[in-house]
Formats: structure tokens, sequence, C-alpha cells
């Protein structure tokens, strides 16, 4: 149900006009219908606990839906909103409407004795929506060892930056003292933190790698060359093969990690080490499964004539977002080592409990 | 949604308590001298007491229905047993090929003579199958085959020579797919037959591989006399009988764990002096290999429900030899080494091992070509 009226919803908004704006204009517009309609629908409150008020919908269908609605290439924050409000909640705080986006990378904050909070850095980059976002939600790591939600409101941008794909992803000014931000304990430690965000942009890129392949089946059956459609060469079906095997991969990949979502703190190593496989794990298949529809769709793929480059500009940006595939694999291959090679078997099986 | 779909994996927790009685029959069994390039043989090692023990435990059969000498167990539980073994490196070449798709045809097409006689001995770990499909002239292309069973009087005379029989020097019976009608062509007019491999005019010569290890056979009939017990499901349906097979073949463990050993004793080595490229190697293979379990699980959870998932099977098989390929190739960067078949340095062994078998992963149990071509005609191109 949540699949059929998140399609319903974001191909509504769908706009093919989308490539013919350049990166930088596509970055400075905020979608409002798409927005409101989102908000309106209650979309960023679908994460939420249902103990803590949210509707009790399954995770791996709210990862679904974040990759449908990049499908539709949706620019919204919305992987962020969704997880940000769950983090509200978590902290005990109340969901927000307004537009949430999160900091990539977990802050480094003192508390001095007078219980008076810095944080140590003056700036955040590379924000997702940074600059049309009305509320920032941050994670910071105090001297103390806790973790703290900050809620840092609308901040100032410092510059502007955007990705591949033509979505904000700006500078914005920290505020030097946290004397009005209260700081809310949070459950939540910094890896697993990353580990969530990670699992919302490798939904997207699921997401995005099915409309992919079905552009270039699409494509495949239609273009016709030497008297055929290029669908009936078998270097075009063995592409496609390949390709497939990459976008089930995504699918199953992310679906994993998804479903242990809402127990990300509580299972050890084993949530952080199926969101860390599932965003290598699409990470690399983006990289394939771009490379793959360039080569299948030909000359006119490569120019603006044709919608391709706003989906494959979206692979080659989301793989670099919230860790690249050698930042996982390393966080993996770390666990591993700590582990020893007796454990080898049982981590991946997830059965470390049992003697190995 | 054109593409292919993936149901959400069964978690196999229900089953912790059958796993960790693998294990410990396992390290009591196979010992901890058990060397890694033993565990390389993968499914390759053949102990046919190893598979009478299994047989024992009930191991063996646990899908099969109980009045066939069966556990009628899920094959989520089958699964776990085989994924512990593989993991370990168990000798299972004996039953291996019985247990997978033998005792599963033979309980789908199989008379009710052929079940009673065989499933309970496959069941025991004690009668082992070979696969006659292969042919000099016939490999991928297996509607191609040239080897007849000509109806006579009381059955069929056989003629014909099936190749790269792994393990038909061993086995009891053979799964033999043919032509049964001369005058017919391509997928029609073929059969499968239960062939007893003590049946005079049947002869086997061994055909070393590149390791010059004694797995592989080929298998010539010379005028082979069955009788019409022989015949397994319909004459004449041979094709979609063994079609029939292929999601059961295709998709377990099997299929991308093959070079397990080799990554293991990659991590023991790597772990010693860990560098931060050594890391993210041995993790990002680590990655790939949960995702394919992940997709294995999913499969086996479709076949639970009776479901016929030889796509998502075929799909599994063809990333896993990648993965499984490239294993060797990632480990020799990462540790300066020669592959030494025999010798002290396991690590070396087991590479070397590895390396030879390497080919073999994208060509036994359909060749990475025709995999391609079966996803790419499930993808729905005109």
């Amino acid at each position: 149900m949540i699949e059929e009226t998140g399609i319903r919803l974001f191909k509504q908004f769908y706009n093919g006009d989308d490539r013919l704006r350049p990166p930088e204009a596509a970055a400075a517009y905020w979608p409002d219908a798409l927005w409101e309609a989102v908000n309106e629908a209650g979309i960023p409150l679908a994460l939420i606990d249902e103990a803590d008020g949210g509707f009790g919908f399954p995770s791996d269908d709210i990862c679904q839906l974040i990759g449908i609605a990049a499908r539709y290439t949706a620019a919204i924050p919305l992987g962020e909103a969704l997880l940000g409000n769950w983090l509200l909640t978590k902290a005990g705080l109340a969901p927000s409407t307004e537009i949430l986006t999160l900091l990539p990378e977990p802050l480094a904050m003192q508390i001095d004795a007078t219980g008076s909070a810095q944080l140590l850095d003056s700036n955040a980059t590379r924000t997702p929506f940074g600059r049309h976002a009305t509320s920032v939600l941050a994670l910071a790591q105090a001297d103390n060892g806790n973790t703290y939600l900050l809620e840092l409101g609308a901040l100032s941008v410092e510059s502007h930056s955007h990705n591949l794909a033509g979505e904000a992803r700006d500078t914005l000014t920290l505020p030097l003292q946290l004397a009005d931000t209260p700081l809310h304990p949070l459950p939540i430690t910094a890896d697993s933190y990353r580990a969530l965000c990670a699992l919302m942009r490798a939904s997207a890129i699921a997401g995005i790698a099915e409309a992919v392949l079905e552009l270039c089946i699409d494509y495949a059956n239609e273009r016709q060359q030497f008297g055929r459609p290029i669908g009936k060469f078998q270097a075009i079906q063995h592409y496609l093969a390949r390709m497939a095997s990459e976008v089930a991969a995504c699918r199953v990949a992310v679906d994993s990690a998804a479903r242990n979502l809402r127990d990300a703190n509580k299972s050890g190593d084993a949530f952080l080490l199926q969101a860390a496989a599932a965003k290598l794990r699409c990470g690399e298949a983006a990289g394939q499964i771009a490379q793959l529809a360039h080569q299948i769709h030909g000359a006119i793929g490569f120019s603006q004539e044709h919608s391709l480059h706003i989906y494959t500009r979206r692979l080659w940006s989301w793989r670099e977002e919230y860790g690249n595939e050698q930042y996982w694999a390393a966080i993996i291959g770390n666990t591993l080592c700590q582990n020893g090679a007796e454990q080898l078997w049982p981590t991946l099986s997830n059965t470390q409990e049992l003697r190995p | 949604m054109s593409y292919i779909t993936f149901p959400a994996a069964p978690s196999t927790s229900p089953y912790n308590a059958l796993r960790q009685e693998l294990r410990e029959f396992l390290h009591d069994t196979l010992g901890s001298d058990y060397s890694a390039p033993q565990r390389a043989r993968s499914w390759n090692g053949f102990d046919a007491d190893f598979s009478a023990k299994l047989g024992e435990r009930g191991w063996l059969g646990m899908t099969l229905p109980k009045i066939y000498g069966g556990h009628e167990r899920s094959p989520l539980e089958r699964y776990v047993v085989v994924e512990e073994l593989l993991a370990a490196g168990a000798p299972v070449a004996a039953h291996w090929i019985a247990d997978r798709q033998s005792a599963p045809i033979i309980l789908r097409y199989g008379s009710e003579q052929q079940k009673q006689d065989i499933l309970p001995r496959i069941a025991a770990g004690q009668c082992f199958f070979c696969i006659g499909m292969s042919e000099p002239d016939s490999g991928s292309d297996l509607a191609s085959t040239r080897t007849l069973a000509e109806p006579v009087d009381g059955g069929y005379e056989i003629t014909g020579t099936k190749l790269w029989t792994t393990y038909g020097h061993k086995a009891h019976y053979m799964t033999l797919f043919c032509r049964s009608d001369r005058r017919a062509e391509r997928h029609a007019g073929t059969s499968q037959f239960l062939i007893d491999l003590s049946t005079p005019g049947i002869s086997i010569r061994p055909v070393y591989d590149i390791a010059g290890e004694h797995h592989l056979n080929e298998v010539h009939f010379d005028k082979v006399f069955v009788p019409h017990s022989a015949l397994l499901g319909e004459e004449g349906q041979g094709w979609q009988q063994v079609m029939g097979e292929l999601a059961f073949e295709r998709s377990g463990p099997d299929r991308f764990l093959s070079s397990f050993a080799l990554l293991n004793e990659l991590l023991r080595l790597i772990s010693q002096a860990p560098s931060t490229m050594s890391k993210a190697a041995v993790g990002r293979l680590a990655a790939h290999l949960m995702v394919l379990r992940q997709m294995s699980l999913s499969v086996t959870g479709m076949l639970a429900k009776g479901e016929n998932p030889s796509l998502q099977a075929t799909i599994v098989k063809d990333l896993g030899a990648v993965l499984e390929q490239e294993i060797p190739e990632i480990a020799r960067t990462l540790v300066s080494c020669e592959p030494i078949p025999g010798g002290n340095d396991p690590f070396a062994a087991t590479l070397a091992r590895t390396l030879l078998a390497a080919p073999s992963f994208s060509l036994r149990g359909g060749t990475r070509e025709i995999l391609r071509g079966i996803i790419a005609r499930g993808l729905g191109l005109r």
C-alpha cells in the first residue's frame, strides 16, 4: 500500500524537463508543490516507531519508498527527513514538519565544567539541500563520550555547492556557542548514525537502479539498427543480464539491512555490517549500472537530448555520499580482523552467538 | 516493473540449534587438523564414510517424505545444513548430486518402485549419483544430444557417450538425459533414465582435470540394455523434466562458497599485520558474500513455497561465479605468494587449488554465457 501511494505521488510530480535544467539551476530550484504534497501525506513521519506514535510501517517498506522517490528524481531530502524524524523521536522530541536535513558527519563537541557546549568546527560541508532546509539536525559526539542530537534550526549558507546530479550540497555556518541549543542525549553511536544515513542513500541507489534498468530494456526493444531491435544482439542481452543482476543485488542488500533498521543500536555489529554491505554493494552496482546503461544507449544517452544522464549523474553522486565503497569496506574489514579468522563464517552468517 | 524480484530472505535463527549441532559434529568429525587445502576442495572431496555419517544423523534427504526415508524438514533447514558443510569445506562429494538434485527429481517424476528403491538409500548417504548430460558434441547445447535410447523388446538399448561426468567412477546410478525417439530433433523426443552403473556394456574412463585430479569421466554406452523400469518420468518429456531440476541445482550456497577456504586463509594471514588496503579488500569480498547469501536464502524461501525461481537462481549462480573467481585474483595481490600445490604453506596450497579450480566456476552447471542469455530472456526483451 505504501508502495502504491508513493508511486502515485512521486510520479505525479516527475518532470522530464528536469533534464533541461543545468546543475547549478537545479540545485537552486526547490520543488514547493512536491514538498507540500509529501508533507501533507505525512511521509516524513513514516519511519517513526509505533511505540513513539508512528504508523508502524515496516522499515523495509520505508526504504523502498525512498527508492521510489529516487526513481522519479524527487529532488528533496526525503531520506534525511525520514531518518531525522526517527532520530528526533528517539531523543524524546516531537517530529517536525520543517524541511529537515542532516549533517552527514557527526560533530565534535566540547562541554566545559559549567555544562556549556561548544562545537569544534565552524562549518559543515556537503549538507544535503542545505540552502533549502529550514531545520538542520546533527549528531554531536562530546568529549565526555556521549552522543547528542542537536536541533540547529535554519543555518546560514557559507557557500553553495552541488553534486554531479545538481542537488544542493551546501556548506553551512555552525554556531560558535550552543548556549541556546539544548543537548538531547541520543542512544545512537556515531558509527550507527553513519550506517543509518548510508542505508538511506543505498535505498535511493536501489530505486534509481531499477529505473535505469527499465529505461535500458525499453531502449533495447525500441532502438533498431541493422534491421532489428538492438536487444536482439547477444552483446546487449548480456549487458542487460549483468545490469539486472546488479539491480537485484541492490534490492536484496537494502532490504536485508532495512529490516533491522529499528535495532540499529541494539544489535551489536549486525546492523552496522548489513548497512555497510548494502552501501558498498549499491555503490559498486551504481558504477556498473551507469557504465552499462551508457554503453547500451550509445550517443543519444550521452547527450542532453535524452534523460539517461539525469539518472546516471545521480548514481555517480550517491555512491560517494555517506561513505563510499572503500570507507564501508574498511569498516567491515576492521570488524573481521578484530573478530579473527575463526569468526569469519559466524560473522558472515550472523551467528556469532553460536560456537564457531 | 520489468525487473526480477527477490522476496525478503527468511531468517535462519529459528534453526540455530540445528546449526550448533552441525558445528559440533564437524568439529568432532573433521578434527582440528583438517587443513585449509582440504577445505578448499569444497564439494569435490569424496568420503563415503562421511556421507554415511551425515545420513545417520538425518542430514541427508532432509526434505524427502518420511515414507521414503526422508525427514520432512523444510528447504530452509536443509540450507542451514548445507551452508555449514560448505563453509567448513567438509567432504560432501559422494552424496552431493544425489541429495541436491537426483532425489528431488526422483521424488517428482519417479515411479513408486523407483522412489521406494532409491530414496531411502540416498537419505542414508549410501547411494551415490552422477549426471549424464554433456557429451563430446553436446555441452551448452544440451538439446543436440546424440546418445540414443532405442526402444526394444522389454526396454531400451542405449548407445552413446557422456562426458565430464563428475564422480561417475564412484556413483551407483546416473540420471541420463538422451534421445528416445530417433526421428525427433532438439528438445522433442528426449527422456531421462535411471541407469544402474553396474549394467553390462557401460565403460567409464577417467578424464583428469587441470590439477591432475580425477573427478570427471567419460561414460560410454555400447548397446546397453535397460528395462522399462529404468525410464524416469514420461517418455518424451526429458527436456521439461531437466528444466525443472535447474532451480535446485543453481541456487544453493555452493554457487558462491567455492573459494571460501581461500578467503578464510586470506583473512587469517592479513589480520596478522593488516594494512588499510588489505582490510578493505577483504571487507569488500565479505560484503559481496553477505549479499549473495541473502539472495540465495531468498531463493530458498521461494522454493519452500513451491515456487520455481529459476531466473532468480540463475542470477545467484552468475553473480556467485564472478565472486568466486575474483577471490584468488585479489588474494594474490594482497599476499606476495606463489601458488604451490601440496607443501607446507597452507595459504600457498589453498591458493593453488582454488586458482586451478576457478575456470570451472563459470563453466559447470551452465556456462556464464548461457546463464546471461537466460536472464536476458527473463527481462522481456522482444
